[in-house]
Order: structure tokens, then sequence, then C-alpha cells
């Protein structure tokens, strides 16, 4: 396997990953990114808008409060504290980078109507509907006048520790079916979360298969929190695409079949604008009730009362949307929507430098867990994520850097994973189809460990996902000339993290005898402070397992009270 | 060494016709320009020379080549016409197919009268 | 159940057609289909794919001669018996459906997409007439669709692509720019917009109708007025240009 050597690689190439690049790049010449598929392909184009508290009237205080409150308790405080009060700088820096966010025709900047989700003021900064792609098509533009490698289209199959410090990471080159070994000082870990371990009731994108988390964990370092999987109560139904909590916050209704707007059942103060987890929950309870329109299992998104002016101006990407997927003109018609997966609150445990328990491994947005969602994430608050920390984690990077020796190249561990590699290549000899078994993992995730969760469901939950472990293992490589876009291959290699973080999930959920945030056990519908208001901890236990146990929360002002929307 | 497989374009519609329409009639109005840069640098040889080139000029075979002159001079020029008025906002490019329409009426017609003007010459005669 | 012919093709050996016959409904878009002959038929099938939502370009392939996205074109949409699957054309092959995207992913890098700011350009007034052209332009997905449908682009050709110049455009009019007069020179130079010659392609391909020849025929206009003195580059960068 060809060696090639950097000072700091940054494994995933989103907005996390490009600003992590841009950052690190001030302080080394010799960084690199690497990503299964290219920048512009990457789960963050989807993203719609981001937050921060830059307004008149508003103060990153507030922000910290509505994020605690929205993450039930369980997101430290002092993370949140960092989020919030770097906001604006970090936001409006983006700009900086041939971003513009829309304005005005005075100057200011475009606002929403209402605050998003849980929050108490419109804190949305966006590029129409479209930040995301806008963010990630500019810091990619600015990372080709740098010196920054950028190994795109290569998927990462290990990364290489020795005595809990980061080497590199082993890599099969798509485009021309090699292997690779990229040696580091520092590896940044930023490859989002794991939404297609719920495919295909999931908004992301098909490529996010959490397989940064899975292959940190199997360095070495804690995974937090797995049980917050975040469902945004906006998926179009049919192909789960998401229908943006900007619709909401322009002012959309939710109806069910009677035509009742029946959040205020579930949340008289802020009915739809509610945090995502308390909507989901509506709008799964009132499916459940056989309140879904025509008895199926979806509600209505209403827009028509907005009128055709607003929703042109505020969201002709999310009407495109719901006109091409599912033939429904906002501006005429409702349309269909149901809850899916969106969100991984969990991650990577990292401290507030975004550094992990490996020394030089670290992990920042989506994929990590510092903790700033806690166990609901509110919207717009996951892009600020990946601004704020991307940066962070950059320059951390650049400053570990420095200090951390190059360390030798780990032959030994590089030549097993070629093997290792090269025998699933040529011996795969199974009959089944690696997306069959991604969407039996899906069906049994959806099943068990969705929005409602009860006790015997998740245990049962259990031993089908370790089922499916070992079924991961017999799934077919048919093509076995090379690894060249070898999808095969990669799907086994997908399905090994996928299994591997979905027990994780559903272990976690068992073990949470409480409902907080996102994670709602009808055995157990309180929350439950005094036994749980603690972090869940993921450790390897040395047999190829894995054992729980708890991190406190940080907690400054704001102490755990009632949380009512 | 195996040669880079790369498939060739795909469709060849309107616009894609027409773009080949324009490169092919630029180069024939090219090589016209030469051909009339020798024939009237045939006044160096005299006047002899000159009338002797000229009659060979009215053969049936040079009147075509005439007529081929005028068509690729029609085409070429409506169809920068065509760029022009999407160039300076006249047309939106998104009408592309209405603007050819026009562009090969007002062609088509002209094309039409050199036609008749120029085929008792090059059949008969 | 619907009929389709797709190409595969593997490095070093010919390509050929091969023919699948999967469950489909009318409104089953083309990537489904795909998704489905992997996950029962024939798991080799490679193409690219992530988003499915028509906003990270990754599926853009040519389906019944026509560059388009598979996951946002219906079956109802394209006519026929049999749905043909093909590679877009004018990039390498690299295997089935994927084509060698580094020449699209280069003539990008040559457009300068990053942002030359002045130090003073903190007092740059930005209004929506800037922002409005930057969302024009950001509607692109950056897909290939266009970039196949050129017959000036290809893999040996120079000409950057109407792609590339739409993004040098959006930072040409980025009023705290300060490299105007190279970009200009690149976007209106010898592989730039003048390549542009009325095949109109890019129009038809484009999944989010951005029309990337407005904008050409801005960059060859604008190109013009400054030449000829009509209007200083650096007015011309101010005022945020036309949507």
């Amino acid at each position: 396997m060809e060696v090639i050597k950097h000072d700091i690689i940054v494994f995933g190439a989103g907005a996390t990953g490009l600003r992590a690049a841009v950052e690190a790049q001030r302080f080394s010449n010799n960084v690199a990114v690497v990503s299964k598929v290219h920048p512009m392909r990457v789960q963050s184009t989807m993203a719609t808008s981001l937050n921060a508290a830059f307004r008149e009237g508003d103060n990153w205080e507030d922000h910290v409060f509505d994020t605690v409150k929205g993450s039930d308790y369980m997101g430290d405080e002092d993370a949140i504290t960092y989020l919030c009060e770097h906001g604006k700088e970090d936001t409006l820096e983006l700009e900086r980078f041939s971003l513009l966010f829309s304005r005005d025709p005075d100057g200011g900047f475009t606002k929403k109507t209402n605050g998003s989700g849980g929050q108490r003021f419109p804190r949305s900064i966006f590029t129409a509907d479209r930040t995301g792609h806008t963010i990630v098509r500019t810091l990619y533009g600015y990372l080709q006048n740098t010196g920054v490698t950028i190994y795109d289209e290569w998927y990462v199959t290990k990364i290489i520790v020795e005595d809990n410090v980061v080497r590199g990471l082993t890599c099969i080159n798509l485009k021309n079916g090699k292997m690779y070994y990229l040696h580091a000082r520092v590896v940044i870990v930023c490859t989002g979360g794991y939404g297609q371990v719920y495919y295909p009731r999931s908004t992301n994108a098909l490529s996010t298969t959490g397989d940064g988390m899975a292959l940190s964990f199997l360095a070495g370092t804690r995974l937090l929190d797995m049980e917050f999987v975040q469902f945004h109560p906006t998926s179009l139904f049919g192909t789960n695409i998401l229908m943006s909590e900007a619709c909401r916050s322009s002012g959309a209704y939710l109806r069910n079949n009677a035509g009742e707007r029946f959040m205020s059942k579930y949340a008289p103060e802020k009915i739809e604008l509610a945090t995502r987890d308390v909507v989901s929950r509506g709008i799964q309870s009132e499916i459940e009730l056989g309140n879904g329109i025509d008895g199926k299992e979806y509600v209505h998104l209403d827009l028509r009362h907005l009128g055709a002016k607003k929703i042109l101006h505020y969201l002709p990407k999310n009407r495109e949307l719901a006109i091409r997927y599912i033939g429904r003109d906002m501006i005429t018609d409702p349309i269909p929507i149901q809850p899916a997966q969106h969100y991984s609150m969990g991650g990577v445990e990292v401290t507030l430098d975004c550094e992990s328990r490996v020394q030089g491994l670290l992990a920042a947005g989506e994929a990590a867990c510092v903790s700033v969602q806690g166990a609901n994430r509110l919207g717009g608050n996951s892009v600020l994520e990946t601004i704020v920390f991307g940066k962070r984690a950059g320059a951390r990077a650049g400053a570990l850097a420095k200090d951390m020796s190059e360390g030798r190249v780990p032959l030994e561990q590089i030549g097993a994973e070629e093997a290792r590699i090269t025998d699933i290549l040529n011996n795969s000899n199974g009959k089944d189809h690696g997306l069959a078994v991604k969407r039996e993992l899906g069906r049994v995730m959806n099943s068990n460990v969705g929005v409602f969760r009860r006790g015997e469901d998740i245990a049962k939950a259990i031993e089908l996902v370790r089922e499916l472990r070992e079924r991961a293992t017999h799934v077919a490589v048919n093509q076995r000339s090379s690894l060249v876009f070898n999808n095969e291959l990669v799907d086994r290699l997908e399905l090994d993290n996928m299994t591997m973080l979905a027990e994780m999930i559903a272990t976690c959920a068992l073990n949470r005898e409480e409902s907080r945030g996102s994670h709602f056990r009808r055995d157990f519908p309180q929350r439950d402070d005094e036994k749980f208001g603690v972090h869940t901890t993921i450790t390897q236990d040395g047999k190829g397992g894995f054992t729980l146990g708890t991190k406190p929360v940080v907690h400054i002002k704001h102490m755990p009270a009632v949380r009512t929307y | 060494m195996n040669k880079p497989l790369i498939r060739k374009r795909s469709p060849w519609d309107l616009g894609t016709w027409l773009w080949l329409l324009n490169r092919i009639a630029g180069v024939a109005i090219i090589v016209y320009l030469c051909v009339h840069i020798l024939v009237i640098g045939s006044t160096r040889g005299g006047a002899d020379a000159f009338n002797g080139v000229m009659n060979s000029l009215h053969s049936p075979f040079s009147l075509f080549l005439e007529l081929v002159l005028i068509l690729a001079i029609v085409a070429h020029g409506v169809n920068g016409l065509r760029h022009i008025a999407i160039d300076f906002g006249f047309a939106s490019p998104v009408e592309h197919k209405k603007l050819f329409m026009i562009a090969a009426g007002v062609g088509g017609f002209i094309a039409l009268v050199a036609l008749l003007v120029a085929m008792p010459g090059i059949c008969g005669a | 159940m619907q009929k389709l012919k797709i190409f595969r093709y593997l490095p070093g050996q010919d390509p050929y057609w091969k023919d699948y016959e999967v469950e489909a409904g009318p409104d089953d878009m083309v990537l489904t289909l795909l998704n489905r002959i992997r996950e029962t038929i024939d798991s080799t099938l490679a193409y690219r794919f992530s988003c499915r939502s028509a906003v990270c370009g990754s599926c853009a392939m040519l389906i019944n001669g026509k560059p388009r996205l598979a996951c946002q074109t219906r079956l109802r949409e394209v006519a026929g018996e049999v749905v043909t699957l093909a590679p877009l054309t004018g990039m390498k092959v690299i295997k089935d459906l994927i084509v060698d995207m580094e020449p699209y992913w280069n003539n990008l890098k040559r457009a300068m997409p990053w942002l030359e700011e002045a130090p003073d350009s903190k007092d740059a007034v930005i209004t929506s007439k800037t922002t409005d052209l930057q969302e024009s332009i950001c509607a692109c997905i950056l897909c290939a669709s266009c970039y196949a449908a050129c017959p000036e682009t290809g893999a040996q050709r120079s000409y950057l692509g109407p792609h590339a110049i739409m993004e040098g455009y959006r930072i040409l009019h980025d009023p705290r720019d300060t490299a105007a007069k190279k970009r200009l020179d690149v976007l209106a130079g010898p592989d730039g917009a003048w390549h542009c010659d009325g095949a109109f392609g890019c129009i038809g391909a484009c999944p989010w109708d951005v029309s990337p020849v407005k904008y050409l025929a801005k960059v060859r206009t604008e190109s013009m007025a400054v030449r000829f003195g009509k209007v200083k580059l650096e007015e011309l960068c101010k005022e945020g240009g036309d949507k």
C-alpha cells in the first residue's frame, strides 16, 4: 500500500470538515481532506439555514437558554455557551469565503417570520433555502486556492492507532481501485451522522452511514449519548425528503384528518413551533390514533394561507421539492408529511477543544458529541455547530500538529488491513445484497427504536441487529476484478459500521429508563433527573463488545427544570 | 495501454445541429474569402488575367458554389443575429427554439430567393 | 414492470448494454429503480448517488439520451418501453455509469472560485441586488449536466464550461472582490464565454433551470462594455449585476 504523509488529515468533507480544513491550513501547509464522496456531494448541501444571535434585540445568552432547554437539559452548558457566544462572529466570518447571506434591499440580513422550533427569536441566517450548498461550495472554492489536498471518493476503511496515539487512515481510492495509507499527526473526524441506519425512513443522504463514528470507536474513543436520535417532524411521505423547518417558522400549520391544528393539544404555547421531538411525537400520536389523513401514516403541512408571494420568496426550493417529489404545490395543496430520522445527537466524545480520548484524534460536527445538542437539537443549531466547532477543531489540530511527532508508519497494521479488505473482496460468497440487508436493518430500527420506544421492543431489536451484523458478513461481492467503485464492497463495509452503531443505539436506549428529549419510552414516560440526568457513554470492553457507563452533564446557570412548550 | 472510453455527445438536437451548421458555414466563408483574394489578386496579371478568371466563374459549377456561399452567409449571419439578440437581451435564451424558428424563417426565405435566382444559371445556360 | 437498458463497463474490458426488468410505478424516480436493481437483481451495478433529492448533483447521467438527474426524473417523464441509462458524455467513463469528473472540477478551479478581498472591504455595501444574483447562481448544484450537453466542452478541450464561468461571474460581481480584471481575462478569454456558439444544450439539461447561457451572454456583453470604455470595471462589480 502506498504511504502518503500529511500533518493534519480531515476525515469528511462536509461543512465541518471543510471549515476545519480552512482553519487548519492557516497553521500547517500539509493538510489533506479525505471523503468517500466529492465535497460538492456531501449531505451538508441539503441544509437550509443556520442560527446565530446576531440581530438587534437578540443576545447569545438567550440562545444558550433556548438550546439548553431544547436539549432537555442533557446538553453541556459550557459547550453550548461557547457555541452561542461565538455564533455571530463565526457565522458572519463565513462571508469572507465568498459566501453571501441573503439581504434585503436596504442591506439588512433577510429575516424569517418567526424563530424556528423552540427558539424565542428569529435567529436564522441563510442564502435563500440553499445555505448548506452555498457554505460547501464557497469553502470548497476557497480551498482550491490553498495547498490543501482533497482525496475525494476515497473510502476510509480503518483509523490506525498505536498505543492510543493516532497514526493515520487506510483508504481505498475508489477511482483507481488502489489502497493507500494516509499518515498524519492529527486526524479530525467530521463524517456526520448515522442516518441510513434508519433506511429508508431518514431524511439523510444515502451516503450517510456513520463510518467515522464507528471507526473512531474501533480506534478507542468513547461514544456518547447514542440513544438520542432526532426525528424531524416534516419529511415528505414516501421519499422522506426533508420539508425544512423553515416552512413552520414561515407560518405553516399542521393538520390532521379533521383539519385541526392538532399541535395545540401537545404544545399549547408554541403549537407548530415547539421543538422537533415534541412535534414528531405529536404527529406520530395522531397517526397512531388513526387521525392521519384518510387513516394513513401521514398528516398535512398546510401553507396555503401564506399566499404565493410569501411562499415564493421564503420557500422556493421547498416548494420545488414538494412539487417534484410528491406532486403537490404548497401554494394550493396541503403536503403529506410524516416524522423521519434526521439527526444523530450522539457521537464521538470530545472535549471543548474537540479532542477525544485517543491522542491526536479529534472530532467535530454531527459525528462528535461535545455535547451541544443534548437530547434534542434545535433547528439551525447543527450547521452552526459545524462552523463553530469545525473552526475550533481546525485551530486545535493546527496547534497540536506542531507538538506531536510524526510517529512511525505502522506497517504491520497496514498490511493486516490490506489483507482484510482483499479477503472480503475475494471471498464474499454469500447471496445477500447489501442494500437488502440495509433495508432490513432500517425496518428493525424504525419499528423498535423509533419515535416511541418500549423496553421489550428495544430488547428484540438488539437481538435482530446482532443477527443482521452476522448476516452482513455474508453480503455478496460478485464483482471481484477490482476495487474501482466496488459498491458491493463499500456496502459491506458500511454495513459493518451501521450494524455496530445500531446495536449501540438500541442498547443505550434500553438502558435509559426515562423519557428525555427525542428519547421517549412508553414504559418510562417521565424524565428522571436523579437516576438519568447523566450522559450515556459507550466504550470497548476489550472482548469485541462494549460496555455502558455514565458521565455527568455540565450545568452552569440553567438547572434542569420542567420543559414545556 | 487502454484508450480512455469517452462517449460521443448526445443528444444531437436542434441546438447542436445549429452549432455545427454555424461552424461549417463559418469555415466555408473563410474558404471563400481565400478564393476571393486569389481571384482579386489575379488583377496583378493585368486586365486579361482578371477577365480570364472572371469568365471561368460563369460556369454552372461556379454558380452552384456561389449559391452555397450565399446559403453559408445566410446561415452564419442569421445564426449570428440570433446570438446577438440573446447577448443584448432582445430575447431570452430559454426561448431559443422560438428564436430559431424566426431565424429559420428569415434565413429560409432569403435562401429560397437565392436558389430561385441561381437555379437557371446552374441547370442550364 | 419497467425494462431498462443500462450501459455497463469495467476498466480494461469492452463496454456492453445490459437489459434489466424491474418493478416500477409511473411516479418512481429512475434512481429508485437503480437502487431496486442493486438491491434485488444485480448488486454490481455502479453509479453515483448521495442526497436523492436533487441538491447534491451526484446522479447526473444520460437518461434516454438526455443528461438528467436520476433522482428527479420520474418514469412517466421518460417515454418509451425501454429506458436507456448511460454515463455522461464528454468525460472518460470509469465504470458503468460513473465518469471521471476531474476535468470538470479542474475547470472550476481555473475560474478562480475564491474571493480576493480588499483589506477595507468591511465597508462594502451589500444589498439584495448582489445577494439575489448569488442566490440565482447558487441554484446551480454543479451536477455537470450542462457540461455534458455542451458541444464545446470535453476532456481534451480547454473550454472552461458553463458551470465554471457562472461561478467566476458570481464572484466577479461581489463588491468586495479585487481580482476583477484577472477574472474577466479568464472568463472572457480564450477558454471563456466566447466559446459558446449557440447550441444551448445547457438550457434543456439543467435540472434547476439555471440557464447558464444568460450568464455567458452577460460575460460577453460586460467584457465588451469594459473594453470599449462604456463602463469601468470597478463600477461593474460594485453594482451586483443583473439577476
